[in-house]
């Protein structure tokens, strides 16, 4: 395990992706250290202004400062990223353990629907649910829980199959070893490594997706600053003020950069496949 | 003579791989390379088809090819053409050697074009029967993918296709250790039956002792990347080296039947 | 050579395939009933007003039969805008596929052949940052550049305004175009599928080049190789005749599930772009609030989703001839 640390910090792509995760992470604990303006009150008489000295990214339409914006937008990029993860792993991981361990009528079941939800395409169906629920960031997040726990749980299904038949299960099982304790003192532990991996490489698209959702209006509504919904209102502007698209697009793609670099590097050291 | 190396050498970085290794070969000549595994047989095997690893630094006296000498300072690349034109290896696992998506008529077409690329396809099929029966399989085998052969008919068919290149130099490394011993002896009976026929020079490296020594006129014992020692087949079990010794004392025979075998001091 | 060797079908494993399809298939449709149900959107109401109130009733029924109602955009029903539009979609994806492709497995292979030299960290750059850019975002930018301040593209939508009425029919334009020999057709509607096809391919390329660098590598690393090697065969028909087809089997299950993810990047393209097909169409009842033609293009492009993923299924079964004869 410490010799895997280790190789962490020599991996180029982790660095990278880590230093710039940690920038953003302290964006958005302290976002009044990096800008004084506020993100919420217009200002008429300044409205799509380019940049300039009091305002480094410009005003957007309705004459907001656009660095303060994407400033105390990346709160809630994190807000959805870590609401995300802290239900779909578990969530995914319950699921699929049960899946895979047990084969009476309750694990097929789970089983079946691991498979239903794996083949559903994740965004559509997101967006279904959310134009016909109601729009907002709590449920455009509940919507990305509900499509995005399959992953987990075929992943931990897996790897709970395989450990079953081990010798040290069957030893347990003959102390008297009840199921429920089997399965999540022993098996569990032994599954999480693939799992942390895969959620670095989720973050990105959930990041990517609740931008897309807030693209289309179905995600924080105004006057939050969410960047998906920033590009939105932006959108017939561009062709005359290109500022308003392109920094709340590139934050977007950096920080979903910086988790996919910590992603790929993981993946290179972590398992000998990565090429 | 075929094949005449004088004091040879591979190192890799710090390790010395092989040490000043002498073979000398002419044809119909057949010699057993045996040793432990980490002795270098496989490395020695590689290098007569010019395929040390990119890193590695070579020297010899001499290393000469059937006739051709090569500096391995400059000329040693050369050395790597005469892989499928005149000199042939024949590698362990025939069943993962053989491209699984591949039938056997393929493996075998494709070997004869590309020993003669210009021919008409009756002459192909003409070879191919010729070849099939030389190695002592059916037709049948013709359809069949690697995976639906047994070891020893995957066996045949690899190094069917590469006696359908025409070479001189035969080295088989280790090709029995995946069978069991009747099809051992069986493909070996078959590769010194070519030999005689054709005139090759044949070098069969293996680390099991009693069929080096049915089927080779000459062994040569190595250790560590060193030669021991080189001796006849037929002088094997009165062999004055202690190494040698040790190495035929350790093979399991009714005699010593509830006795311990002895070891192999590293 | 045969690519596919023997398709032996395996009966059991054929029928669990199609049980599972049901399965996933009926979920879907159950899931968009309850959401049809469970939902605030009342679609009678926002056709207050409307002289055929009686069929305020039908806006609500969310059934095939009655062509899944009427859609509050072009008071059609909306199993007719639907085929409308779905040539169209299946236009652009098909060009970008094409584009993904023809760049995508070229460079995947130099990239493996030329591992951990220029070429390979290029690609793999491109690779990541097609994995980290929003979609639409990449639209807007490539519109901002290409079309506003290099005016090398026209503008968004499929044809120029002089031949509208040429997609008033479901078609294809760029094959029914060359058929009637109608050339400013055809060289408009290229025109107009260019840059959308680029940037919607450019996600597919991204997947496309690393699963076939990836591919590739595995390959490189097999022991058959050492055989050719050992034949005396140069590279270039090594890697024609050996690995590329081994390859190849790996890869069209790559491909086919990359093309049915295009069609959740095309509805953003779509929107972007202004081309007609069923993402513009989904993104712009969503912005109405039409209940009944966002859940019926949920059902369609779900439904082609999921098909796709059980032939990929299917084929990764059938292809390879070691899993086939198990």
């Amino acid at each position: 395990m410490y010799k895997q640390v280790l190789a962490m910090y020599n991996n180029k792509s982790i660095v990278l992706g880590f230093s710039l995760l940690a920038l953003f992470i302290l964006v958005a604990l302290v976002p009044t250290m990096f800008t004084r303006q506020s993100p919420y009150t217009p200002n008429f008489d300044n409205i799509l202004a380019p940049a300039n000295g009091q305002h480094i990214f410009g005003t957007d339409e309705l004459g907001r400062d656009l660095f303060a914006r994407i400033i105390f937008g990346t709160r809630y990029a994190f807000i959805v990223v870590l609401s995300v993860c802290i239900v779909t792993i578990p969530l995914g991981f319950t699921i699929g353990a049960i899946a895979g361990y047990k084969q009476n009528f309750i694990g097929n079941f789970l089983s079946r629907m691991i498979d239903v939800f794996l083949a559903l395409p994740k965004l559509i169906i997101a967006m279904a649910l959310v134009a016909s629920v109601g729009v907002g960031i709590k449920n455009a997040i509940f919507a990305i829980i509900l499509t995005a726990w399959a992953p987990y749980a075929r992943l931990t299904r897996a790897n709970v199959l395989q450990l079953k038949q081990q010798d040290f299960i069957l030893v347990l099982k003959l102390q008297g070893v009840s199921s429920s304790r089997i399965l999540f003192r022993f098996i569990a532990p032994l599954c999480l490594s693939p799992i942390f991996l895969q959620a670095f490489l989720d973050m990105s698209g959930y990041i990517l997706m609740v931008a897309g959702l807030g693209f289309l209006g179905l995600g924080a509504q105004p006057p939050l600053p969410e960047w998906g919904s920033m590009l939105a209102n932006a959108k017939d502007y561009i062709l005359t003020h290109w500022w308003l698209i392109t920094y709340p697009g590139g934050a977007i793609l950096l920080l979903s950069l910086s988790f996919n670099l910590i992603g790929e590097g993981m993946q290179s050291v972590l398992t000998n496949k990565g090429f | 003579m075929c094949l005449q190396i004088k004091a040879f050498n591979l190192s890799l970085g710090s390790r010395k791989i092989l040490q000043d290794i002498n073979l000398e070969l002419g044809p119909k000549d057949k010699l057993g390379i045996i040793g432990e595994s980490g002795s270098g047989k496989t490395m020695l095997a590689k290098s007569l088809v010019g395929m040390v690893p990119r890193n590695a630094k070579i020297s010899a006296e001499q290393f000469k090819i059937l006739g051709c000498n090569y500096s391995l300072d400059s000329d040693y690349a050369k050395v790597k053409q005469l892989a499928g034109k005149s000199v042939a290896l024949i590698l362990q696992d025939a069943k993962i050697a053989l491209n699984p998506i591949m039938r056997t008529s393929e493996h075998l077409l494709e070997s004869l074009r590309l020993a003669q690329p210009s021919l008409e396809t009756k002459d192909y099929t003409r070879k191919l029967v010729k070849i099939l029966a030389e190695v002592g399989l059916g037709e049948n085998v013709l359809t069949k993918y690697p995976h639906e052969l047994s070891g020893g008919m995957a066996q045949r068919v690899l190094i069917a296709s590469m006696l359908a290149l025409n070479p001189q130099i035969l080295i088989a490394d280790e090709i029995t250790s995946a069978l069991d011993n009747a099809s051992a002896h069986k493909v070996l009976e078959l590769i010194a039956t070519l030999t005689n026929f054709y005139s090759y020079s044949t070098i069969l490296i293996s680390h099991d002792l009693e069929l080096v020594k049915k089927y080779c006129n000459m062994i040569m014992v190595m250790y560590q990347g060193r030669i021991v020692e080189v001796i006849s087949s037929a002088d094997l079990e009165n062999s004055k080296d202690a190494y040698t010794q040790f190495l035929l004392n350790a093979r399991p025979n009714k005699a010593k039947r509830g006795q311990i075998l002895s070891e192999i001091p590293c | 050579m045969q690519l596919i060797t023997s398709i032996s079908l395996n009966y059991k494993q054929c029928v669990n395939l199609f049980i599972r399809f049901g399965i996933t298939s009926a979920t879907l449709v159950l899931l968009v009933v309850f959401l049809s149900k469970i939902s605030p959107i009342d679609s009678g109401l926002s056709r207050v007003g409307d002289q055929f109130s009686d069929i305020s009733y039908q806006a609500k029924n969310v059934s095939l039969k009655h062509g899944f109602g009427f859609s509050l955009l072009t008071n059609n029903l909306v199993l007719q805008d639907i085929k409308l539009a779905m040539p169209a979609t299946f236009e652009l994806a098909t060009a970008a596929m094409l584009f993904a492709i023809l760049i995508g497995v070229p460079l995947g292979i130099l990239a493996a052949v030329n591992k951990d030299k220029l070429l390979d960290h290029i690609l793999r750059m491109l690779c990541l940052l097609g994995n980290s850019v929003s979609i639409f975002w990449l639209s807007l930018m490539a519109m901002l550049l290409f079309y506003a301040k290099l005016q090398l593209f026209p503008a968004p939508g499929r044809v120029d305004i002089a031949f509208l009425d040429e997609i008033a029919q479901p078609r294809f334009l760029l094959i029914s175009s060359i058929l009637d020999g109608n050339w400013p057709l055809f060289k408009d509607a290229l025109a107009h599928i260019m840059l959308p096809a680029l940037v919607l391919g450019y996600y597919s390329l991204a997947n496309i080049s690393r699963m076939t660098r990836l591919f590739v590598l595995q390959e490189l690393q097999q022991e058959y190789v050492i055989t050719c090697k050992l034949k005396g065969m140069p590279f270039n028909q090594i890697l024609r005749r050996h690995i590329l087809p081994n390859t190849a089997i790996k890869l069209i299950t790559v491909i086919l599930l990359s093309y049915a993810s295009l069609l959740e990047g095309s509805t953003f393209v779509e929107n972007i772009f202004m081309w007609p097909g069923i993402g513009l169409y989904l993104t712009q009842s969503i912005m109405v609030n039409d209940l009944n033609a966002i859940l019926a293009c949920t059902i369609v492009i779900a439904l082609i989703f999921i098909t796709a993923n059980f032939i990929c299924d299917a084929l990764y079964k059938f292809l390879d001839p070691r899993v086939a004869n198990v």
